[in-house]
């Protein structure tokens, strides 16, 4: 015969009730302190304003920025109708004779100069477009 | 053609060329002006940026203050 396993009943148990301690910590300037609070409290609404304010401005740069960015480009244009409607004119140099005393330049062997290698063309950035035209405005001015 | 050679313009594309350069100088006049514009609110950003810091700066000890007399109250 198999015993039956009496259930048990589970009666929780009741703890007696211990009055909550309390601590408190005693603050000698609470007016200084509210004080303090309330001014922060204050400058935070401040930095708030400020932020507004530094983010319009920012707003008015970057208009300011794209009005220039503008205003340089129709320059730019101005600039490069200016040349076509100049004529195109091939510039020369004279050319340098330099001499030296008892030497002959005639019939000597002059080193030609190396060719360039070809660089295989690879897609430009808007820098480096501007680069290339700035290098070809030099080159031409050091011609003048 | 040698250097320094003068070089002439076609009379009727003279007036344009005359256009063109008045709106080259306006356009130049107007890049200076939005260029001090800028300047401006830079200045002023910087303006308000430091004013920001000084706000911080004030926050931080009146906080520090709040701290200390919450956390070390024997100080005070």
């Amino acid at each position: 015969m198999v015993a039956k396993k009496k259930k048990r009943k589970v009666v929780a148990k009741v703890l007696p009730t211990e009055p909550t301690k309390s601590f408190y910590i005693g603050v000698q300037n609470p007016d200084n302190m509210r004080r303090n609070i309330l001014e922060s409290s204050k400058d935070i609404i401040g930095i708030l304003k400020q932020y507004q304010r530094i983010k319009q401005i920012r707003e008015d740069k970057r208009e300011a920025i794209d009005e220039l960015n503008s205003a340089v480009k129709s320059i730019k244009s101005g600039l490069g109708k200016f040349k076509r409607i100049l004529p195109i004119v091939q510039l020369r140099e004279r050319p340098i004779e330099v001499r030296f005393e008892g030497v002959e330049t005639e019939g000597m062997i002059t080193e030609e100069p190396p060719k360039e290698r070809s660089v295989p063309k690879k897609v430009l950035s808007e820098i480096e477009k501007l680069e290339a035209e700035l290098r070809n405005v030099e080159g031409k001015l050091a011609n003048i | 053609m040698q250097k320094g050679m003068p070089v002439y313009v076609k009379v009727d594309e003279y007036k344009d060329v005359l256009d063109l350069m008045n709106m080259i100088k306006t356009k130049v006049n107007d890049a200076k002006s939005i260029l001090n514009h800028l300047n401006e609110l830079k200045n002023e950003e910087d303006a308000e940026l430091e004013a920001w810091k000084l706000n911080i700066e004030d926050i931080d000890k009146k906080i520090d203050f709040i701290d200390t007399a919450l956390f070390e109250p024997e100080q005070y």
